[in-house]
């Protein structure tokens, strides 16, 4: 997995390539939540995020968490229909706004 | 002597004086002589006139025994005439049964013999409507038509003769007291003598008319024509009981056809139609029917009719009370009626019956019951229309032999449908039974496993008593039950429903069915509960093969061991069973073994029912022992898929054709190949391509995309589970590992995933588990489980909880 992370003024993106998995999600949240509580919406591009397990969708939860404790927004935009497919299953969709690649 | 007398020169010799002398006494001599000579023919003469005399006596004598002889030829002679004669007429009479024939040849003959005007027979009452046989020679003028001389029996001088039974001689018709003044014809004598059987029963009448001519018949001639009447007489008794005969034999004849042919037919309707057709035709009746009594209502239908020409019908299926019922005598065997107009009895009936009977012209009436024992089908009529009829005793029996007939014929149809009824419920509650059966033993028929089953079942009924389970515990642990209970059909398949019923509650019992001991104590158990009300018992065999570890726990409860064929060996399974199910109590023989065997990829095994030994060849001896493992030998190259059909192919010819004795199952396994992946140290790119390489496969299964997803989570979430929590808990000094075995078929897709961990209390989990839906959805882990509860169609986990087998259908 490889994460590029970008700011921009209240904005933090998160792209996210690969997949993201147990063996990746605390990777994935010691560089994302540091960043946590400068803004007010948090966006995962998941246009390239291929697949994501029980312990990414953990790892997820705990950013919404985190975004929640600190009033920002958090969305993931640009999902492709299979990861849709597993974040419905999570029904991780009634979290984070998800949004389909088709969307974008 | 006379010679020397006659010579002269004896006398003229002087020297000869003394010859004189001599001579003189030669004349002397010769004197004496011609003395005695005289003498001699006078006697001669005497005798010749006395044999004169003699011999006209003689010829007197010879000319009266010349006349003698000659009389006593002609004697002869006329003797030989009749012996002759008696024997011409004997040998015609001989030469036929046709009674007509040989009267007329006889009158010919007698005619021509005697040299009489007319020459005839009459024979009283011989044809079907009494009437008189008459056969009559006559000559020239005196040929009288056929219904002129059939009239004679009418005459006074044959009812003298039949009335006396003493021959009637009339020399001259003009004198005699009978006829003087009666006959217009010129009928002058007339012999006439009675043909007689025995002393004094009157066969006929011969008689012999001299016509024109007086005649004085002679002594000779009316005894000539007595001995003529015996051989008559003789022939005439001859043809009526032949002619008897024939007609019994034309009737026993009929009797049997009718017989054959309803006897044909087991189909009621058939068989009344035909009776009707054969009784009308034979009988030359008018109308032969059959009424037939319904046993519930008692109503009389007409079922079947025959009807001869110009015969209105009385319309089958038509309501028809044998009116003349009410005429017969109670308990009589038949009803007849000569003739309906002249009948006494007949004002039994009321006006409207008897209007009834003459609406369908019937005039003779003749009814015979048809019953058989004492049950009465109903009843046999005939009708002769317009005419009168006297049904003859002969008639009579034989309606009544053809009616018993019928009515064996009815009652064996009639058991042959209820029985045919019967056999086709019995076959359809059968089927029923089967159905139900095949319904319930489908539960455990599945052999599409990852264990490779191929199965050979045979019934000997509709139903059976053998039956096998086959039963997934893991997708590479699979449980095969197979059985066989005590004797055989429904009640066997009753106990058989049974025993699955209970099987199925005790496969649900992982601590039961993962472990064939309990499973094979626990259906024991349960049988000889309900056994103590019946005694049947059950044999069983229950094995678990476990494909992954390459073994096979077992446990034989009475059963034929199987046989395991092992590369080029054959052999039996020692697998030292137990007694049979629900025989006794487990607390009295104790509890069940299981026994472990290792297996091999490749290895087969073939378990089986007694059907397959205890089979009996054509001249009923049991086949020998060694025939299964001898087949297993000679099959042993083929494919599992065909093994069990070729084994009851071999036994088919091992019994040589014999019927099968028994239910016959056979069940073979084959431990197959299989896909195991290893991992022993955390390498996530190694898992990621593997995973993918699966999925690849899967993919080309036929699994779509998007299960290919759900799949690649399923797996993701099972191998990471076992990474994060079961190797790390592997002992101390033991190699840690993951271990992945996995199977595709057409439309499945299934694996085992086992870790070298100490396992986890899946039971506990599995009691308070959760759908992913309700994992609260601000948990941050706790999905992994119920994302592969979701995933997949069946999660079965080992005891120990470190192994997983997981399966998706597709």
């Amino acid at each position: 997995m490889q994460l590029n992370i970008n700011e921009n003024e209240d904005k933090l993106f998160v792209k996210i390539n690969g997949q993201l998995l147990y063996s990746e999600a605390d990777h994935f949240k010691e560089e994302v939540l540091p960043k946590i509580g400068q803004h007010s919406t948090v966006t995962i591009d998941c246009e390239h995020l291929e697949f994501i397990d029980s312990a990414g969708t953990g790892a997820i939860v705990r950013l919404w968490k985190e975004c929640r404790m600190v009033g920002a927004e958090l969305e993931l935009i640009k999902v492709i229909p299979e990861v849709q497919k597993l974040l419905h299953m999570t029904r991780l969709h009634q979290l984070a706004k998800v949004t389909g690649v088709d969307a974008a | 002597m006379s010679n020397e007398a006659n010579n002269p020169s004896n006398l003229n010799n002087p020297e000869n004086l003394q010859d004189v002398k001599s001579c003189l006494e030669e004349i002397r001599k010769l004197q004496n002589e011609l003395e005695k000579e005289k003498k001699s023919a006078d006697k001669k003469e005497k005798l010749m006139s006395a044999s004169l005399e003699e011999s006209k006596q003689m010829s007197a004598y010879l000319k009266q025994l010349t006349n003698a002889l000659t009389k006593e030829r002609k004697a002869t002679l006329q003797k030989t005439e009749k012996e002759k004669l008696l024997w011409k007429l004997i040998e015609k009479i001989n030469s036929s049964f046709d009674l007509e024939q040989i009267l007329q040849s006889t009158v010919d003959e007698l005619g021509y013999y005697f040299k009489v005007s007319r020459c005839g027979i009459i024979i009283p009452n011989y044809k079907q409507n009494n009437k008189d046989l008459v056969r009559e020679y006559a000559t020239g003028e005196w040929k009288r038509s056929k219904e002129t001389y059939s009239q004679v029996s009418m005459s006074a001088l044959y009812r003298t003769v039949i009335k006396t039974l003493q021959p009637l001689v009339i020399n001259d018709s003009l004198t005699h007291d009978l006829t003087a003044g009666h006959l217009t014809e010129d009928l002058r004598s007339i012999l006439m003598v009675p043909l007689l059987q025995g002393a004094n029963e009157l066969v006929g009448v011969i008689y012999l008319h001299q016509c024109r001519q007086q005649r004085t018949w002679t002594k000779y001639e009316y005894s000539m024509l007595e001995a003529a009447a015996n051989p008559i007489a003789t022939a005439v008794a001859k043809s009526r009981i032949f002619s008897k005969a024939k007609q019994w034999a034309s009737r026993e004849k009929l009797l049997n056809r009718l017989t054959s042919r309803i006897r044909g037919t087991l189909n009621i309707k058939v068989i009344l139609e035909r009776t009707v057709a054969e009784l009308g035709q034979a009988l030359q009746v008018s109308r032969c029917f059959i009424n037939i009594i319904d046993p519930k209502t008692s109503r009389e239908v007409v079922a079947h009719e025959f009807l001869g020409t110009n015969i209105t019908s009385l319309g089958i299926g038509k309501e028809n009370p044998l009116i003349i019922n009410k005429i017969a005598e109670k308990e009589s065997d038949y009803i007849t009626i000569s003739d309906l107009f002249k009948d006494s009895r007949m004002a039994k009936l009321n006006k409207a019956e008897l209007e009834q009977l003459h609406k369908i012209n019937a005039r003779a009436f003749l009814a015979v019951p048809i019953n058989f024992h004492t049950k009465l089908f109903g009843w046999l009529c005939f009708h002769q229309c317009n005419v009168p009829r006297n049904w003859t005793d002969e008639e009579i029996a034989f309606i009544q032999s053809a009616a018993s007939q019928v009515a064996v014929a009815i009652n064996q149809a009639e058991m042959v449908q209820e029985l045919s009824e019967y056999k086709n419920k019995l076959s359809r509650e059968l089927k029923q039974a089967a159905q139900l059966q095949s319904i319930l033993l489908s539960g455990g028929a599945d052999t599409n496993k990852n264990l490779k089953i191929a199965v050979s079942y045979h019934p000997h009924h509709n139903v059976s008593g053998d039956f096998y389970w086959v039963h997934e515990l893991a997708p590479h642990v699979i449980g095969i039950l197979i059985g066989d209970v005590s004797g055989k059909g429904p009640a066997a398949a009753l106990l058989t429903g049974y025993i699955i019923g209970e099987l199925k509650g005790l496969i649900e019992r992982e601590e039961i069915a993962w472990h064939p001991d309990k499973f094979i104590t626990g259906l024991s158990d349960s049988i000889y509960e309900q056994n103590q009300y019946s005694d049947f018992y059950a044999t069983a065999w229950y094995g678990i093969f476990n494909i992954t570890a390459g073994k096979i726990v077992c446990c034989n409860a009475g059963h034929p061991s199987p046989y395991l064929m092992q590369k080029d060996k054959i052999s039996k399974l020692q697998d030292n069973p137990g007694v049979p199910l629900g025989l006794l109590s487990v607390k009295d023989v104790g509890a069940y073994e299981t026994k472990e065997f290792a297996l091999n990829i490749g290895d087969k095994m073939i378990v089986f029912t007694d059907g397959l030994t205890e089979q009996r060849q054509l001249k009923g001896e049991f086949i020998s022992e060694s025939w299964l493992p001898d087949a297993l030998k000679y099959h042993q190259k083929y494919k599992l898929e065909e093994l069990p059909e070729e084994i009851i192919r071999r036994l088919n010819i091992v019994s040589e054709g014999a019927p099968q004795d028994d239910d016959r199952l056979l069940v073979a396994i084959e431990m197959p190949e299989i896909n195991t992946i290893e991992f022993r140290d955390i390498n996530q790119e190694d898992i990621q391509n593997k995973i993918k390489v699966i999925l690849d496969e899967v993919f080309k299964k036929g699994l779509s995309e998007n299960y290919v997803t759900s799949l690649k989570l399923g797996l993701v979430e099972a191998i990471y589970n076992s990474l994060r929590h079961g190797m790390p808990t592997t002992k101390q000094g033991e190699e840690k590992y993951i271990k992945l075995s996995y199977w595709i078929k057409e439309g499945s897709f299934s694996c085992v995933i086992a870790d070298s961990g100490t396992g986890f209390d899946w039971k506990e989990y599995l009691t308070k588990k959760q759908s992913i839906k309700d994992v609260d959805v601000l948990e941050e882990g706790g999905r992994g489980l119920p994302l592969i509860l979701e995933i997949f169609n069946e999660v079965k986990w080992n005891i120990k909880g470190n192994e997983i087998g997981l399966k998706l259908n597709w």
